[in-house]
């Protein structure tokens, strides 16, 4: 029996309703925004066009430089997540009897608070009292101490490192479910006709790994562009502007200077950048799927 | 079947009873209050102000720094205003107050009460628009004990302060301990600096600031600048670049690791709950040359402000008013140890206050400056103060930016 289309739409009301009012709302209303000049004031916004626009592409304390250090940021997190994800997957293929617990461990970080974990990693890193620089001390490494979050050169790298702890064993378990869909008796072959560890996973494992890895980059891709939580409890954005990423400041801009309409702006610049990225990301890992 | 007189009274008490308590239930009111700090007799007084006011039910929650913008923000932004609600001292009420968000409180009884001060900090164009709740000194924590064993004297003056620093660190004892993470530290300790250098000898230095008469690149503003990064033999600018200003720096005080940290009294009552062996004091800090006295820095603790949206505007003012009356602030206050902001009101405070509070009694004291600034100049001063110890600045070009963000506040 076919339904009326009038029928279908009654039943999908409900959904659309909800969904226009918290998805399709907001963001048309944070695109009008940005072409006001809102403070967030109860005496509403006057519209200027795209003078938030032209304002931003001439800032760059406030947006070129924060934009910089977000691609940074996501490129690190990206490559590091999947790395050690289809590394860890790897290992874990191997271990049957070990594989579901070294899941659940490895899972666990990414199921903690984004803010929690900030903290916790704070005092770890702490230079004075903190957990890292006393392991250091206590192995002999005394000169490898130092103030992780206060040197230009460490402070990103030492907030990616917290991310890629968190969610590299959601890379890995994605990895691992692609990986043990591969036919045993391709492996298995091709250890008969002599070919190394090296050469396995080269030319039959990585390639049929495609799939998860276009999903694995695209999402730590988008999770690193959209980052605010970890630089934000770990470092406020410093030392100087080393960690200033594009969030922190779009919130620097709307709750601490009022600035409502100019970080709506840096909101859907932001936006923007992230579907361009991904769509171009997805482009390239699915040609490379179909062509494997 | 006919129903007995007894009955039918019984029955009729019933229902007259019945409706009362839906009726009584009916005028309660839930009171929202939410803010950043409160002292322990608030739980005290919040079930006297029920007692008092049968009528209404309080809902009073804190959220703690630095927590606490973000989340009264939120609210406000998303139109879930609590019908009291806290600040800090005078910078977000002057932006409440342009977005239409607080309550002109002028007509309240307490408001003759304040003090000359207070009163400035809660009053724009005129118009009163928050309660605060008392002052706070900004000073040097010592630790009385690691000075002793280095046999140091409290230092009155910047010579003595060196020269206190450096007797510690050859005993082996870290003299000084900022943290930059947040800026914290930078900014009261700017602060503090500014307060015995520019404050102290010039009575009109914010007026001229505000007035755009003067600008911040001058040499009394960098020498502020200097002054941090003269010390930073004693405390290590790499340490400081890596440490949270707030809880970091104050837990290395509370484990009794460092001599002295920048601080404000509102910490004390923690301080002595923590570790009650702790041996300490708040002098204001020594940034004076040889032959003067120090000056304190003296801010705004939280205020009170009370929603205009608010459908219980009476009731927030009256727990406003509750608040103010003088019995009850002082013990809000005592309980604090908040330096009163009534003329009627002497509040009981901490032994370890003494140095700061003399000295804010004699009149060596200068307003914390982003109370009198206009707008918010704290986040481009954390900005500018976070560059300047980051990238080595010259302090002529990072006052120089500050100069330009000062700008933009000043013709807002």
């Amino acid at each position: 029996m076919r339904m009326r289309l009038q029928t279908a739409l009654l039943f999908l009301a409900p959904a659309l309703l909800l969904y226009s009012l918290i998805v399709i709302y907001p963001t048309l209303n944070g695109l009008y925004l940005s072409f006001t000049n809102s403070t967030g004031s109860a005496r509403g916004a006057t519209f200027i066009g795209l003078t938030n626009y032209e304002r931003m592409v001439r800032d760059v304390s406030g947006f070129l430089k924060p934009l910089g250090t977000t691609l940074i940021y996501a490129a690190l997190v990206t490559v590091g997540q999947t790395v050690i994800g289809l590394g860890l997957a790897l290992w874990m293929g191997q271990l049957p009897r070990l594989r579901d617990a070294a899941r659940v461990a490895l899972f666990t970080p990414g199921m903690l608070s984004l803010i929690i974990v900030g903290f916790v990693w704070s005092f770890i890193y702490n230079p004075l009292s903190g957990g890292l620089n006393l392991l250091l001390t206590s192995v002999g490494l005394e000169s490898w101490t130092r103030s992780w979050l206060g040197e230009r050169g460490f402070a990103l790298p030492a907030v990616v490192l917290v991310n890629v702890w968190m969610y590299a064993g959601h890379s890995a378990a994605i990895f691992l479910a692609n990986y043990l869909s591969i036919p045993s008796e391709l492996l298995e072959s091709a250890t008969l006709e002599g070919a190394s560890g090296w050469q396995r996973f080269w030319y039959i494992e990585f390639p049929l790994l495609a799939p998860a890895l276009t999903i694995n980059t695209a999402l730590t891709l988008i999770g690193g562009l959209r980052v605010f939580e970890l630089p934000f409890v770990m470092t406020r954005g410093g030392p100087g502007d080393a960690t200033k990423v594009l969030n922190l400041e779009i919130f620097n801009q709307a709750f601490g200077q009022g600035n409502y309409g100019y970080g709506s702006a840096l909101t859907v610049a932001l936006l923007l950048i992230i579907l361009a990225l991904t769509l171009v990301q997805n482009t390239y890992l699915r040609s490379r799927e179909l062509n494997t | 079947m006919k129903m007995n007189l007894k009955i039918k009274l019984a029955f009729g008490l019933l229902i007259a009873t019945s409706v009362t308590l839906v009726a009584a239930q009916g005028s309660q009111i839930t009171l929202k209050v939410f803010t950043l700090t409160a002292p322990d007799s608030i739980k005290e007084l919040n079930a006297a102000f029920e007692k008092e006011n049968p009528g209404i039910k309080l809902n009073f929650e804190i959220v703690p720094d630095p927590q606490y913008g973000t989340a009264i923000n939120a609210r406000l932004a998303g139109g879930d205003a609590p019908d009291v609600f806290g600040g800090h001292a005078r910078q977000e009420m002057t932006i409440w107050q342009k977005t239409g968000y607080i309550e002109d409180l002028s007509g309240e009884p307490w408001v003759a009460s304040l003090n000359a001060a207070s009163k400035k900090l809660a009053t724009i164009n005129g118009k009163v628009y928050q309660f605060p709740v008392g002052g706070d000194g900004l000073g040097f924590m010592v630790n009385l004990d690691l000075l002793a064993k280095a046999n140091v004297k409290i230092p009155t003056t910047l010579p003595e302060l060196r020269s206190a620093m450096t007797k510690l660190q050859a005993a082996g004892i870290r003299p000084l301990v900022v943290g930059f993470k947040d800026s914290w530290s930078s900014l009261v300790w700017s602060s503090m600096i500014a307060a015995n250098s520019i404050y102290r000898v010039n009575d009109n230095a914010d007026a001229n600031l505000i007035a755009g008469k003067t600008k911040f690149d001058s040499a009394a503003w960098r020498g502020v600048l200097k002054s941090m990064r003269d010390l930073q033999k004693f405390y290590d600018m790499k340490v400081a670049l890596g440490l949270g200003g707030y809880d970091e720096v104050k837990n290395e005080f509370l484990a009794g690791r460092v001599a002295f940290i920048p601080f404000g009294s509102w910490i004390i009552p923690e301080f002595k709950k923590s570790n009650p062996n702790l041996k300490f004091a708040l002098i204001p800090y020594p940034g004076n040359p040889t032959g003067t006295k120090p000056w304190a820095s003296a801010i705004a603790n939280a205020s009170v402000m009370v929603s205009a949206s608010s459908k219980n505007k009476d009731a927030a003012k009256k727990y406003v008013a509750f608040l103010a009356r003088p019995e009850n602030y002082k013990k809000y206050a005592s309980s604090a140890s908040l330096i009163s902001s009534l003329k009627t009101v002497k509040s009981d405070l901490a032994d370890e206050m003494d140095p700061i509070v003399e000295a804010i009694a004699d009149g060596r004291s200068a307003t914390f400056p982003f109370q009198s600034w206009p707008g918010d100049t704290q986040t481009p001063w954390i900005e500018m103060l976070g560059k300047y110890f980051a990238d080595n600045m010259t302090e002529s070009a990072a006052l120089k930016n500050f100069d330009k963000a000062f700008e933009v506040q000043r013709k807002k």
